[in-house]
């Protein structure tokens, strides 16, 4: 037994325990097994692990015939064999294009209507979808069974809507239609509540009448009845036209409603019934009338309609008063109608049965006979009294009255003024007033009643009383019992019962007297009764008079008033302040003295006011007075007022003022005027500062006649700035007979001037010619305000100078303007012609500019092409020295030696100009020239020109065409060749050459740029035409470049063997196009795609929430048979 | 195996009767497989026909025709884990209740001795957690009791390749039953 047997043995012991060995293996495990017991404790080991693990899986072992449960469900189950891959493919773009297509339906149809309709529905906005949507709602109703007719279910749909805006009332139809809606919900909820206000309003008068009738004590549920009735009146009265209109549209159980509105409830509108009294005496009568009331179908509370008969009621009032003696009209004989009446009239009904006695006296039916006195007056103008009076007469006697007394006055004027008094029947006293109507005017009346009745009542019970005493007295007598001094004291008794008596009766018949007639006073009053008679004239004369002495004056008029016989009523002389008189004499003179007293006093002085004024009155009345009319004339009464003019204003002031070239000079003169023409002088006053500022006024008065010479002579004084001439108003206080005058005088320094010039100057030195500007001011007499050198910046030194110089001199400064400089700019400003300037003098204001630091006018932009920058640039600065030109910028740029520049900026004079133009030329050659005049209006000198000069290597100008030419050749490197000779030939060169060569094709390719001048470019084509087939010819102008000699062409020439295609042209471009068109219908078809999924896609997932749904409810019962199983 | 290759290529192209005899050669291997993951022989047995009929279904899309059982074997996984997943999201959705009808309605164990499921689920465990190339001839051999002609079958070995590691596999279940379960391998 070798140690490898024994190794290989026990590796095969599992696969002999499996039963996997061959037969030769076996023998040959059992050879070993034979002599090796350890490999048999092995292989029992192994056997008896397999059956613990047999035990162990026996169990869970499958159930033989696994493989065939298997196959068996593999070949009863749905398999579905996948699709190959193009059969997807297929199937995927028939989805594709199925969806597009549904996509391309439904943009094609555009929406349907029934989607958007059912879309609008669905969000509940009615006005919105429109009529489809009300078609909608209706198709809804008539589902419903609300509305069996189209047309009355449309009626309230829409009446809802008008309801709610108009109030209550119609609103109630929105319980109909019951919509899921909001606004309807609302309207619904307010519907019903009216519906139950409604219902109550119906129901509950029909029960309270019925109550009432029943017992008319009950009034407890009173007040609740009220308010429900209030409520429900409140909804009927608000609108019960348009609510009855609307209840027409509603069908079904509201008719009924209806119909009891209609009826009933307008009673109920009417105010409540009087609550019964129930202390009545007899409430069965009112009931009683309430109940016929209805039976005649009249309204049983409208007491308004009894109104019109009150009249006749109140006009029986007075009808028993004329009826003297005659009874009372019962109760009893009333009219029919009043106790139906009287309930609903007063408040508390009265019962139409009562006792005489208990009627109150002011009720028509007053048992009592009453007494009532009627009077009146009346006032009429009339024309003539006497006939008035008849009229009267005739009048009162038709209406069985007479005439009681007439007085009658006749008034100084003629006119008489009476008063008649008529006696008349009561009765017929309005028939009389009516009568006398038209007698006249009638001014005024007034109709009086008094009612005796009480008074006359008492008379009456005292006169019974007094005659029982008297009978009594009487029967004392006659019986003579007693004692003779009883019967005496009887007998006296009885004369003073007697006496009441006769008293009482005439009492009583005194006022039947008055009952019986009415007294009605009659005013006549004749027509004018206020003409006048006589004119009372009365002269007042009211004089003022100006005299130079006062005194004295008053002495003469009083001497001629006591000539003129007149009485002097006041007199006085004053004297005030500053030698001021006044003297005032009032006297009353004869009229006839009064015209030649006017002429007297005229001369003492001057008149400065003379009122005469005659005042007429009349006489007996305030009428328009008769031509024929005595006039009296009273004495004139005269006021006369002296006085003298020292401290009166004159009416006229002269205010001047006037601008001096001395002021004192002319102050003095001025005063010196004044004085001679007797002038008074009330104030002057000299103000001096300095000799240039010095001002003056005079104040004073001069006489009338002076005046016109003093002023002219103060205006030749100086320069006139202002003339006033003030009048005073015109009243007592003022005199025309004196001027005043109020001069001011002004130095010619303190007044501004009219002119101002202001002027620029461009000068070579600033110093010198400010210093030449301000002699020439001093020279003219100028007067100098400022004067300023500024020369802190050496290179731009100013002056300023302005000074004031008169007119006569201005020539002489503009000379020196001229002299000293150039004028840039120059303002003339006249200021407003006003009071304080004046014209005389003109103000300069001049600023001087160093002419370096003027801009010129005229500026040239020349860029110059030179073969030799620096040469050009030293050239042109020995020019520019030679020239005395101011050089402002000069720079030489060598720093790229491929591209040197040079920049040169310099102003110089015109006389300049052309040497400068010479050297120019000499230095190379105008490539550009840009010339530019600056505007007339700017500050920029004229004799002086700018130049900015650019100088630059004339091999950098730009190539003005740019020919781009292909030549199919045979041999490439000869036609390059000669080309490259061609080039030197028309002096050009060349710039740039590549060659290439592709190995394989044997495609050579040589690319020659070439700079030639512009001229010689023409015809190169035709030129290269000779070397093959010319493929391409393309010309580019570059049109910033200038075209002159210096202008260049380049020459771009593609030389090759080969066919050159332009990259531009050819299948690119269709390619180009095609996959253009392609991505346009891709994305297309790709936007059908999306709408289609759009579409599919709601449906699609409404379907599987569906399915998983039911896949949900059906979900628990599924798995218990797998767990049974 | 050139003869299984061309099995593999027929059932491909839509042979039925080629995949049937597939299945015969491979069935207990993969139930094998589904057991050691569900350890529930029902479960395992509905698995396996799952098994088939998505390999049925995307048979086509095979490419590999040597690495059939592989193929299989990772389908086979595949449905177990989704089996798993539809179980647990189950008593998540339902908990007591239905768990509670499974245990009822479980195969009554009465005539097995207590302790034997048990011992066998840690067996399934040991089993598990072998080395990859003794897990399924091992599962084969023991829990299937197959012998070894039909182990070769379904691993698809040559019968000498499989002797290696029977023996070796053995070795490993025999030591490590030894050590869990020392009353079981006396």
């Amino acid at each position: 037994m070798s140690h490898a047997d024994h190794e290989w043995a026990r590796e095969q012991i599992p696969a002999h325990l499996a039963g996997g060995l061959s037969a030769e293996e076996r023998a040959r495990l059992e050879a070993h097994l034979s002599v090796c017991a350890e490999c048999i404790a092995e292989i029992d080991a192994g056997r008896r692990f397999e059956r613990v693990m047999d035990d162990l899986f026996a169990p869970v072992r499958p159930k033989p015939g696994l493989e065939e449960r298997v196959i068996r469900s593999l070949r009863t189950s749905p398999v579905r064999r996948p699709l190959p891959a193009v059969g997807r493919v297929v199937m995927g773009v028939a989805a594709l294009v199925l969806l597009g297509l549904v996509g391309l339906v439904i943009l094609e149809k555009e929406a349907p209507t029934w989607i958007i309709e059912g879309i609008a529905s669905s969000t509940g906005r009615p006005t919105v979808a429109g009529p489809q949507a009300g078609a909608f709602f209706e198709l809804q109703d008539e589902a419903k069974g609300e509305f069996p007719q189209g047309t009355a279910g449309a009626g309230g749909r829409w009446g809802w809507r008008s309801g709610g805006k108009d109030g209550r009332g119609p609103a109630l139809e929105g319980t109909v239609p019951e919509f899921r809606n909001k606004e309807l919900m609302s309207a619904t909820e307010m519907a019903k509540a009216l519906d139950r206000d409604l219902r109550r309003a119906i129901v509950d008068p029909v029960y309270r009448k019925d109550a009432e009738e029943a017992d008319h004590n009950q009034t407890a549920d009173e007040e609740d009845f009220k308010k429900a009735k209030g409520d429900s009146l409140d909804f009927v009265s608000d609108k019960p036209f348009k609510g009855k209109g609307t209840y027409d549209t509603i069908g079904g159980g509201l008719a009924a409603g209806r119909t009891l509105l209609g009826r009933d409830a307008p009673p109920a509108a009417e105010p409540p019934p009087p609550p019964a009294d129930p202390a009545a005496p007899r409430p069965d009568d009112a009931v009683m009338a309430l109940r016929e009331e209805r039976e005649r179908g009249q309204s049983v509370y409208s007491y308004r309609d009894t109104a019109p008969d009150r009249p006749n009621l109140e006009a029986n009032y007075f009808k028993p008063g004329e009826a003297g003696g005659k009874e009372a009209p019962k109760p009893e004989t009333k009219p029919e109608p009043a106790p139906a009446k009287r309930p609903a009239a007063s408040p508390t009904p009265a019962p139409p049965a009562r006792s005489p006695q208990e009627a109150p006296p002011q009720e028509p039916p007053a048992p009592v006979q009453r007494k009532i006195i009627r009077s009146g007056e009346v006032e009429f103008e009339i024309d003539n009294f006497d006939s008035a009076v008849a009229t009267v007469t005739k009048i009162a006697e038709s209406e069985r009255g007479f005439v009681a007394t007439v007085n009658s006055d006749k008034l100084p004027n003629g006119k008489v003024r009476g008063v008649v008094v008529v006696r008349v029947p009561p009765e017929n006293l309005d028939r009389l007033l009516l009568q006398l109507r038209g007698m006249g005017e009638l001014k005024s009346q007034n109709i009086r009643s008094q009612d005796i009745t009480k008074q006359y009542t008492d008379l009456e019970s005292q006169l019974r009383a007094a005659k029982t005493m008297e009978e009594r007295l009487i029967k004392i007598i006659q019986e003579g019992k007693g004692e003779i001094k009883d019967l005496l004291a009887a007998e006296k008794e009885l004369g003073v019962w007697r006496t009441k008596i006769e008293q009482l009766t005439g009492e009583m018949r005194y006022y039947n007297n008055l009952v019986s007639l009415s007294t009605l006073t009659i005013t006549l009053t004749e027509k004018e009764i206020r003409t006048p008679f006589g004119v009372i004239r009365t002269e007042r004369v009211q004089i003022s008079l100006e005299v130079e002495d006062v005194e004295k004056s008053h002495r003469e008029a009083l001497a001629a008033v006591a000539e003129a016989k007149g009485r002097v009523s006041k007199s006085e002389l004053k004297q005030h302040a500053a030698g001021q008189f006044n003297a005032v004499l009032e006297f009353e003179v004869a009229p006839a003295a009064s015209g030649p007293l006017r002429d007297r006093f005229k001369q003492l002085g001057t008149v400065a006011q003379l009122d005469v004024h005659t005042l007429e009155e009349t006489e007996g009345g305030s009428g328009r007075a008769p031509q024929e009319i005595k006039v009296t004339q009273k004495d004139s009464r005269w006021s006369v007022s002296i006085y003298n003019l020292a401290n009166i204003q004159p009416r006229e002031t002269v205010q001047l003022n006037l601008a001096c070239l001395d002021a004192e000079k002319a102050y003095r003169d001025a005063l010196a005027r004044a004085e001679a023409a007797g002038a008074r002088i009330i104030g002057s006053n000299l103000n001096r500062q300095k000799n240039d500022q010095t001002t003056g006024t005079i104040n004073f008065e001069v006489k009338d006649a002076e005046a016109g010479a003093v002023l002219a002579d103060l205006r030749a004084l100086g320069e006139v700035m202002r003339l006033t001439v003030t009048e005073n108003p015109d009243t007592a206080h003022v005199t025309r007979s004196k001027r005043g005058f109020l001069v001011s005088l002004f130095a010619m320094g303190t007044v501004a001037p009219r002119e101002t010039v202001t002027v620029r100057l461009a000068a070579r030195s600033v110093g010198d010619a400010h210093r030449a500007l301000f002699e020439a001011a001093g020279k003219a007499e100028a007067r100098i305000l400022n004067s300023q050198v500024n020369q802190g910046d050496p290179r731009n030194p100013t002056a300023v100078l302005s000074f004031e110089v008169r007119r006569l001199k201005e020539a002489e400064v503009e000379a020196a303007l001229k002299a000293t400089g150039e004028t840039l700019s120059r303002t003339t400003l006249r200021a407003q012609d006003h009071e304080n300037v004046i014209d005389s003098k003109v103000l300069y204001t001049l600023t001087v500019n160093d002419l370096a630091n003027v801009p010129a006018r005229e500026s040239n932009r020349v860029s110059l092409a030179a073969k030799d920058v620096a040469a050009a640039f030293r050239a042109m600065q020995d020019a520019l020295r030679k020239a005395d030109a101011w050089i402002h910028v000069s720079t030489l740029n060598e720093s790229d030696r491929q591209n040197v520049t040079a920049a040169l900026t310099f102003d110089v004079r015109r006389e300049q100009d052309a040497a400068i133009q010479a050297a120019l030329m000499a230095a190379g050659t105008i490539y550009t020239r840009t010339t530019q005049r600056a505007p007339e209006s700017a500050g920029a000198l004229d004799t002086k020109a700018r130049y900015e000069l650019t100088v630059f290597d004339r091999a950098k100008i730009p190539h003005r065409e740019t020919h781009v030419l292909a030549v199919e050749v045979g041999r490439v490197e000869t036609a390059v060749r000669t080309f490259e000779s061609l080039v030197a030939e028309l002096k050009g060169r060349v710039v740039d050459a590549v060659h290439t060569q592709q190995g394989a094709s044997g495609q050579q390719t040589s690319r020659i740029s070439a700079d030639v001048p512009l001229a010689a470019s023409r015809g190169i084509a035709d030129r290269l035409r000779e070397y093959g087939t010319l493929t391409l010819a393309q010309v580019n102008r570059n049109p910033q470049a200038p075209e002159n000699e210096l202008a260049t062409a380049r020459l771009e020439v593609t030389f090759s063997n080969d066919l050159i295609i332009s990259p531009e042209s050819g299948p690119w471009a269709n390619i180009k196009r095609g996959l253009s068109v392609s991505l346009t219908a891709g994305s297309y078809a790709l936007m059908l795609i999306m709408v289609g999924v759009c579409f599919v896609l709601p449906v699609a997932l409404v379907a599987w929430l569906a399915w998983k749904g039911v896949k949900k409810l059906r979900g628990p019962s599924a798995p218990a048979p797998t767990a049974a199983s | 195996m050139d003869a299984e290759i061309a099995l593999v290529r027929r059932a491909r192209d839509g042979d039925r009767g080629a995949f049937e005899e597939l299945v015969r050669r491979t069935t207990r291997l993969v139930y094998s497989k589904l057991y050691l993951e569900t350890g529930d022989p029902h479960q395992a047995e509905d698995l396996v026909q799952e098994t088939y009929l998505r390999a049925f279904r995307s048979m086509a899309q095979m490419t590999n025709l040597a690495g059939f059982r592989p193929w299989l074997l990772t389908i086979a996984q595949s449905a177990a884990i989704d089996a798993y997943r539809k179980s647990t999201a189950k008593r998540r959705a339902e908990p007591d209740r239905v768990s509670q009808e499974v245990l009822d309605h479980a195969p009554a164990p009465a005539a097995e001795e207590p302790g034997r499921t048990e011992t066998r689920e840690r067996v399934r465990t040991i089993l598990q957690s072998l080395p990859e190339e003794y897990r399924l001839p091992l599962t084969l051999r023991y829990l299937d009791g197959a012998d070894y002609e039909s182990i070769t079958m379904q691993l698809g070995l040559s019968a000498t390749a499989l002797r290696g590691i029977l023996y070796r596999g053995m070795q490993l279940l025999r030591k490590a039953v030894k050590q869990e379960i020392p009353h079981e391998s006396r």
